[in-house]
């Protein structure tokens, strides 16, 4: 547990190759890196357990967050107490692990964790990142990285582009039940009324009853939904000079597939390192299972490999502070 | 014929430094882009044995200049771009109606380099206008105030005191250009070399988009059309290293009829703000001059200025624009619009409407996909400059926008241009690689 600049405890669950456990060494010797993770909203580190173990394997240490309100993190559900308060505490949790064990740090995550990310490249900088990766990035807020059109686009398309949608594509059933529904009446009151900015403007789809046997959070406030959007995300991409990996499903339910590579070239700098990965026949949750297989590689291309190829042969993993959980 | 003997020339600090360890490399030597297609001929006059010189180009280049010094293209026939850098001078020098370009610009330093990417540069304003409202001639100026471009035909013979030491004390000491009649008949005489032609592909517009920036980004100025990264795409994935240009590649140039000034101009004026519209009567003053021109030329009755203006300035700037991209894959053009009757050819056709194309874009894709939705996105996240140059207020862009799928619009592709241009300007400026 780490403590927040505000005193709320957050969880970080970290993954270690087992050289690096042994008391006799210290710890991060044979680490090429520290891979930090995100986890998608609603969600938390327990569905990401996979992913880190195949990091792991790779040589990398891993630390999975529960955002405030989440997993086993303090805090009130849904909610945060002002928007951009997630990259404070990720600064707090980066700041941590700096001065326990200092290592290059790669930050990325899944989905809205993806956001958090670039709001924290956005806030803090870079300064403190050898790397990002942002696997299915829920850019939500405008309208052109979304794969489907929602009920109000036409209204935003006109407000925002002063003349009519010329075509409209709702989501299909299928992807519906994937898509977290957002009450503009509740939205825009929050917005006009700060004191409602902790009531639920955001609700996720799923059953309540296995919600909570997953420690998922279904309703997010405005604070919450604010802090896991970045309206003007080019302004936030063209700023990094890290090594940068995107990855999404070609399937996916919110992105567009021509999304990440439009962000590749257009807001990346021409000079940054960058990769896309569209993977076929992968929706928005089952790209993890893609990342899982992707992203150890970006890793271990740019980290050191001969090293990592020394310690993969006797890999075992330990878990610290964490429960293993299978995938759903 | 010499081929594949083309250099890149880059003559910059970095290169003039190292060549000062010793004896400076480069010196005594040419530097050639592009191809000589009367070698034989040349030698002849030269009075030297072409079987001994055959596989040394650079023996007859050095004896041609040698010989005919700044009159040397007179005397060369072919698609090419000569730089001889000797002791005390530095000639440049291109074939008439050459296809290949090189900038040079002398500040504080001299610079020439075929690459516009390796020159200090500042955005110029007037010249961005005219590519939005001319679109792309063949002049010497280039987008950037400081930066010019050897003409076709044209002689530069620079004077230092040590060749080694370019970019100090270096001054113009001989300036010419062939006369167009001069470069029409000399043009008659070149022999394309034979190779594959490179023809249109379908393409993924996505991709296409998404091509854009990197080409701008690589060519060190905005991209003028889309047309010219689906050309970058098939180029950059051919296999051959000599590809033959396809007339196809051409249709997308800006054509320009017999109507007045203000009709280039007026229907863009909405989106300049006064930066650019302080320009609008230099460049009326620049088009005048090019009618001007017209009337004076002994040109046949039949020649109208709107097919005077595409074969003397629209073509050659186009095929000048293909050039430098294939260039970009290390690849070399041939250009057989360089022969007075395949250009006329070209001309006549292209006064066909049916030749007019479409445009690659439509409003109905996707809005990530699509030019004009991006365009007008800029309003929100366009970097400073673009915003100082131009009114990106929706209402304005709006209005132009529901013009391309007016009927009424005389020419629909004009509006994706305009796009494009808008667009990768932002992406140069976004990333410093354009400073107005």
């Amino acid at each position: 547990m780490i403590t927040a600049r505000d005193g709320i405890k957050l969880a970080c669950h970290q993954y270690l190759p087992i050289q690096n456990s042994l008391p006799e060494k210290s710890s991060g010797v044979n680490t090429p890196a520290r891979v930090m993770f995100l986890h998608g909203g609603s969600f938390n580190s327990r569905r990401y357990a996979n992913i880190a173990k195949a990091c792991v394997k790779q040589g990398f240490e891993v630390v999975l967050c529960d955002l405030r309100g989440h997993g086993d993190s303090q805090g009130p559900r849904g909610t945060c107490n002002y928007v951009g308060q997630l990259e404070d505490d990720i600064a707090d949790t980066i700041e941590w692990f700096e001065n326990h064990q200092p290592l290059p740090l790669i930050l990325g995550g899944h989905s809205s964790g993806s956001v958090v990310c670039l709001r924290y490249i956005e806030k803090h900088g870079q300064d403190s990142l050898a790397g990002c990766y942002f696997i299915a990035p829920a850019i939500s807020n405008t309208l052109e990285p979304l794969r489907f059109d929602e009920p109000g686009s036409k209204r935003s398309f006109l407000m925002n582009y002063w003349r009519k949608k010329p075509t409209f594509n709702p989501a299909p059933e299928s992807a519906l039940k994937h898509i977290p529904k957002m009450n503009n009446v509740k939205f825009l009151a929050a917005l006009v009324l700060p004191f409602l900015r902790h009531k639920t403007v955001m609700s996720f789809p799923g059953s309540a009853k296995m919600a909570e046997l997953e420690g998922r959070v279904l309703d997010y406030s405005f604070n919450m939904m604010a802090s896991v959007s970045i309206p003007k995300y080019s302004k936030a991409f063209r700023l990094i000079t890290v090594p940068t990996l995107l990855v999404c499903g070609e399937n996916d339910e919110i992105l567009h597939p021509s999304f990440l590579p439009t962000v590749a070239q257009w807001h990346l700098a021409p000079t940054t390192d960058k990769q896309v990965n569209m993977l076929p026949r992968l929706n928005h949750m089952s790209v993890l299972g893609g990342a899982t297989r992707v992203l150890p590689q970006w890793l271990a291309q740019r980290w050191d490999p001969v090293e990592i190829e020394i310690v993969k042969a006797e890999v075992e993993v330990e878990v610290v502070n964490a429960e293993m959980e299978q995938v759903a | 014929m010499i081929t594949n003997i083309s250099a890149l020339i880059n003559i910059n600090e970095s290169n003039i430094n190292k060549s000062n360890t010793g004896q400076a490399q480069g010196i005594n030597r040419c530097h050639l882009l592009g191809y000589v297609s009367n070698e034989l001929s040349v030698c002849e006059q030269l009075k030297i044995n072409f079987d001994n010189v055959k596989n040394d180009p650079q023996a007859v280049l050095q004896a041609a200049v040698k010989r005919w010094g700044h009159h040397v293209n007179q005397f060369l026939v072919g698609d090419y771009v000569l730089v001889w850098q000797a002791e005390e001078h530095l000639l440049i020098t291109s074939s008439a109606r050459a296809s290949f370009t090189v900038y040079y610009q002398k500040d504080d330093a001299f610079a020439l380099s075929s690459d516009l990417n390796t020159l200090g540069k500042t955005l110029s304003e007037s010249q961005l206008l005219q590519n939005l409202t001319l679109g792309p001639l063949t002049t010497q100026r280039t987008c950037f105030n400081n930066v010019c471009q050897l003409q076709p035909g044209e002689t530069l013979v620079w004077k230092t005191d040590d060749a080694a030491q370019l970019t100090h004390q270096v001054q113009l000491a001989h300036q010419a250009q062939l006369p167009k009649t001069q470069q029409v008949e000399l043009a008659q005489l070149v022999q394309t070399p034979e190779a594959t032609t490179l023809e249109r592909q379908d393409v993924d517009l996505g991709e296409l988009v998404n091509h854009l920036p990197q080409l701008a980004y690589r060519l060190g100025e905005p991209v003028t059309d889309a047309i010219l990264a689906h050309f970058d795409q098939e180029i950059g994935a051919c296999v051959e290293n000599t590809v033959v240009l396809d007339a196809k590649w051409l249709a997308a140039r800006k054509k320009h009829g017999a109507q007045p000034f203000k009709q280039n101009y007026n229907w863009c004026k909405g989106l300049l703000n006064n930066q650019l519209s302080r320009h609008k009567k230099q460049l009326k003053k620049y088009h005048d001059a090019l009618r001007s021109e017209h009337a004076a030329a002994q040109v046949e009755q039949s020649q109208t200025f709107e097919q005077w203006i595409d074969f003397n300035y629209v073509l050659p700037a186009w095929c000048q624009l293909l050039q430098r991209i294939a260039r970009l894959h290390g690849k070399t053009l041939v250009n057989p619009f360089i022969v007075p009757e395949q250009a006329m050819a070209l001309v006549k056709q292209g006064e066909q409407q049916d030749d007019q194309p479409q445009g690659y874009f439509s409003l109905q894709q996707d809005s990530i996909n699509n030019v004009f939705d991006a365009m007008q996105r800029l309003f929100h996240i366009g970097e400073p400059d673009t915003l100082t140059l131009f009114n990106l207020n929706p209402h304005a862009t709006a209005k132009l926008v529901s013009q391309h799928a007016s009927q009424k619009n005389a020419n629909p592709r004009r509006i994706e241009q305009l796009c494009i241009v808008l667009l990768t300007f932002d992406y140069l400026a976004r990333f410093n690689r354009a400073t107005p």
